[in-house]
């Protein structure tokens, strides 16, 4: 078994793990869903080498575009599903938190093919294509699971059909990448998580100034 | 500012703007069958057909608050159009269209499961007050959803594909609510008989693609698959607009 991603993630997540004790508020929650975004890439490259040796897929563009997907996003959920089930956070704070963990995870997934693929790393393409593209894309991912669990986790009914429905919108996402990013479109693939964050930066502004709105109409009342 | 804006979400969703986009569609389609085109060029149809009904709703979506039901509806529409673009560019770049794959079941999935949390969620409380008086109407619904259940169960049995049969059974919450919510009178709040509209596009989509799960691998599978996947996304036209219209309706009471 490869261990270099779990060597990767222990190197650069040990000096996380000691921050976490010197921080506090949101900075220690950064913190933290950052090194659990860590552990989420070390732990979805051994399941990823793992199902696909036992499912003998061995073309790695089939194996990244039909089950890496599924692994890596219901791994990278896992801290997410906990912390809005447990912890029920605003929306804000679900955002975030699933914003750092595929941060983590896409800070971890570039050290490891930087290193495995030194070569390419001379490439400014493609050093723009796995530092804004596809470790944004893992972020936008389990932001939005992390968004709607938030909704989701409001009303107990909607626990299980809201999460498979995140989940399977983020896998969904993630796959339509993989698959466009591998072909002589990628240029223009890259853009997408790029346009994405664009748009999920409006979306949110625009609810944050209706909030605002709102409240100064209550107080005014 | 705010008057022009509900102006133009009641355009673009309204029955003209959709009846027009169904025509365009349905044109097109026969455009391309009499035409002879490859699967190809159906699925670009649905991608556009898609990428217009998901930018209808994200135009409307982004201009006020809305309710959780059409908040879920939204993403629905967001997973649909996610999973119309994924089947196209793996139908290019890596197999031809199957039916059969882990990816395109959960998408379609997903989009399933936003509707019935849209109808669970946020309405399914309002409908049904868990009296014994809408029992009947509870049993009318289940008798005709466990046919479909019974049906899936059977494919399973007799060796059909595990992920086209769970996909098939996981619609069933589905059309169980679709058919309650058709069938329900209204307690008092009269939002049924808004949403009533609604619920009829939702079990035509949901009926449709249990069609398209039951006849997977039958002889001629794949012209069967391209005709249901345009019904399903032409459907798939009606479902932002009579949400929203049904939620007006609603409101205006």
């Amino acid at each position: 078994m490869d261990l270099s991603l779990i060597n990767i993630a222990l190197c650069i997540g040990a000096p996380f793990i000691l921050a976490i004790v010197l921080t506090d508020g949101e900075t220690r929650r950064f913190i933290v869903f950052l090194v659990l975004g860590f552990a989420c890439c070390a732990v979805a490259g051994m399941a990823n080498e793992y199902i696909q040796a036992s499912s003998g897929v061995r073309e790695e563009f089939i194996y990244s575009s039909y089950y890496g997907p599924v692994v890596e996003e219901v791994i990278k959920m896992m801290p997410v599903l906990v912390y809005c089930l447990i912890f029920k956070p605003n929306r804000k704070d679900s955002i975030m938190s699933g914003m750092s963990v595929g941060i983590g995870f896409g800070a971890i997934e570039n050290v490891y093919y930087i290193i495995s693929h030194v070569s390419k790393v001379t490439s400014i393409q493609w050093i723009v294509a796995r530092g804004f593209a596809t470790a944004l894309m893992h972020a936008l991912c389990t932001a939005v699971v992390a968004y709607m669990l938030e909704i989701a986790y409001r009303r107990k009914k909607l626990y299980l059909p809201g999460t498979v429905a995140a989940l399977a919108l983020a896998i969904t996402y993630h796959s339509v990448y993989n698959i466009l990013v591998k072909t002589d479109y990628k240029d223009i693939v890259l853009f997408m998580p790029i346009l994405t964050y664009l748009v999920m930066l409006i979306y949110l502004g625009r609810e944050d100034k209706k909030k605002n709105q709102r409240e100064e109409s209550y107080e005014k009342e | 500012m705010e008057k022009s804006n509900h102006t133009l979400s009641e355009t673009i969703t309204g029955i003209p703007a959709c009846i027009i986009l169904s025509l365009s569609a349905v044109t097109a389609y026969f455009v391309a069958m009499a035409s002879g085109a490859s699967t190809g060029a159906f699925m670009v149809i649905r991608v556009i057909i898609s990428v217009i009904t998901f930018a209808i709703a994200m135009v409307v979506a982004s201009q006020k608050r809305h309710s959780l039901f059409i908040h879920c509806v939204f993403f629905g529409l967001m997973c649909f159009f996610l999973f119309q673009l994924w089947n196209f560019a793996n139908f290019l770049w890596i197999a031809n269209e199957t039916g059969d794959n882990i990816v395109e079941t959960i998408s379609v999935m997903g989009f399933n499961m936003f509707l019935f949390s849209a109808s669970f969620g946020a309405l399914d409380s309002l409908a049904d007050d868990g009296s014994k008086a809408l029992h009947k109407y509870r049993l009318k619904a289940f008798l005709l959803t466990a046919v479909f259940i019974a049906l899936f169960l059977i494919k399973l049995l007799t060796g059909f594909s595990i992920l086209v049969c769970v996909y098939g059974i996981v619609l069933c919450p589905l059309i169980y609510l679709g058919i309650k919510h058709i069938l329900i009178p209204d307690i008092d709040s009269g939002f049924v008989r808004v949403l009533r509209t609604y619920y009829v596009v939702v079990l035509i989509l949901v009926l449709a693609e249990s069609v398209e799960a039951l006849t997977f691998g039958l002889p001629g599978y794949g012209k069967i698959l391209a005709v249901l996947r345009g019904i399903i996304t032409i459907i798939a036209i009606w479902l932002f607009p009579m949400a929203m219209k049904g939620v007006r309706q609603w409101t205006s009471l």
